[in-house]
């Protein structure tokens, strides 16, 4: 019953926040905003940056309010719109050279459960290139198919599979590098 | 290439990951929205402005249109008034040599100037006219007050100063009377505005009436001396 209301209640906010109702609007922000900056600051490094960014969906999210459908859940919707806007600002302020390569090998990775913390997750992903940066994002955490990914980025399904790859390789380059440091032995 | 345990435990730990933006980041946002809002009101507030001073500039023009359309037609009549007078007489240019020209200006030259000079003596004539026309009222009617008069003391009666004054007034007033009458049918003439302003009746016309009386006096004391003779 509680969720039922609290769906409800989400039905009836953004019903209020279509028709301009500022206070509707807020309590969206409030409770949409750490998650989405969050989801902001994995593709882009500055956090102030990722703030603009953020605050550039949220007045699309609301100019766009009327369009959702209450089909999938609206932190999904919202969240797509946060990644969409991330992907252009980036394509836009810098020109991502994509290699491609259709000889990449798959590699098999260790499944070891990484005892990272939320920070040197950030640290290993600021670390790649803005290319594969995004593919990483997009594919690994986002969960989007590589012909979705090509299709938003406007690149060949292969150039996004060989960009992954090249990204898991050069990430586990960096995890090494940081249990080696961290066991010392390096 | 399915995700694999590390990218899994990356995916759910970011994704529980929460950022708290700077206070300032609403403030931005809402600003942000009340712009976008401010455009479409004031728009549709515009839109009602404006179509309420069209209708206003519609209803003035239309009134005052009207208005126009009256006085256009006084105009008009008034205009063609003056374009039938001027057809009347119409003026006929034709080409003279110069000589004859120089003759013709200098001939109206002083064609115009005896016209200045006629002018004067016309209207000299008519004020004469005026006064004549005045004076013979004026004449007569104190003959006929005089020989009331006469009468009265004639009859045996005695005769009161109230009574002449009475008699004389009503004459004062059958005079005045007329030339008001003869005021409005004639136009308002200066001459005859000057010529009111310089008669006063009042000692001239007593006056003339005693005048009257003086000579009625001697006449009847010569025909009584005539007769005792």
């Amino acid at each position: 019953m509680k969720v039922i209301n609290l769906h409800q209640d989400e039905k009836d906010i953004i019903a209020l926040a279509v028709e301009n109702n500022r206070h509707a609007q807020q309590k969206i922000y409030s409770s949409h905003s750490p998650k989405m900056l969050s989801v902001c600051r994995q593709y882009i490094k500055d956090v102030h940056q990722a703030e603009d960014i953020m605050i550039t969906a949220f007045m699309k999210v609301f100019t766009n309010l009327k369009n959702f459908e209450h089909k999938g859940s609206f932190e999904g919707w919202i969240r797509r719109i946060m990644v969409n806007e991330c992907i252009s600002f980036i394509r836009v302020q810098k020109s991502v050279k994509y290699i491609e390569d259709e000889n990449f090998f798959e590699e098999t990775h260790n499944n070891t459960d990484s005892q990272f913390n939320v920070e040197d997750i950030q640290f290993l992903i600021d670390s790649l290139p803005d290319g594969y940066k995004m593919i990483f994002n997009l594919y690994a955490i986002e969960g989007y198919k590589h012909q979705e990914i090509a299709k938003m980025i406007g690149i060949n399904e292969g150039t996004s599979k060989s960009q992954l790859s090249h990204a898991r390789k050069m990430l586990q380059a960096q995890i090494n590098k940081l249990k080696n440091f961290e066991n010392g032995t390096e | 290439m399915e995700p694999n345990k590390l990218e899994n435990d990356f995916r759910n730990k970011l994704n529980q990951r929460e950022i708290q933006p700077s206070e300032k980041a609403w403030d931005r946002l809402d600003a942000m929205l009340s712009v976008t809002e401010k455009k479409k009101p004031n728009r549709t507030w515009m839109y009602v402005a404006a179509s309420f001073l069209g209708f206003l500039l519609l209803g003035t023009l239309f009134f005052k249109q009207s208005e126009v359309e009256i006085e256009k037609t006084n105009v008009i009549t008034y205009e063609e008034n003056k374009n039938t007078q001027k057809e009347s007489s119409p003026e006929i240019i034709t080409e003279k040599p110069f000589e004859a020209k120089l003759h013709e200006t200098i001939a109206n030259k002083e064609n115009q100037q005896s016209s200045i000079k006629n002018e004067p003596v016309k209207n000299q004539i008519l004020a004469e006219k005026v006064i004549k026309q005045e004076v013979a009222i004026e004449d007569l009617k104190a003959q006929e007050v005089a020989q009331q008069i006469i009468e009265l003391s004639q009859s045996g009666k005695e005769v009161t100063d109230q009574e002449i004054n009475d008699l004389l007034n009503k004459a004062k007033r059958d005079i005045a009377s007329q030339r008001l009458l003869k005021k409005s049918i004639q136009k308002v003439d200066a001459t005859a505005l000057l010529l009111d302003a310089e008669k006063g009746l009042d000692n001239s016309f007593k006056q003339r009436v005693f005048d009257l009386l003086k000579e009625g006096y001697k006449e009847t004391k010569i025909f009584v001396a005539e007769r005792n003779n």
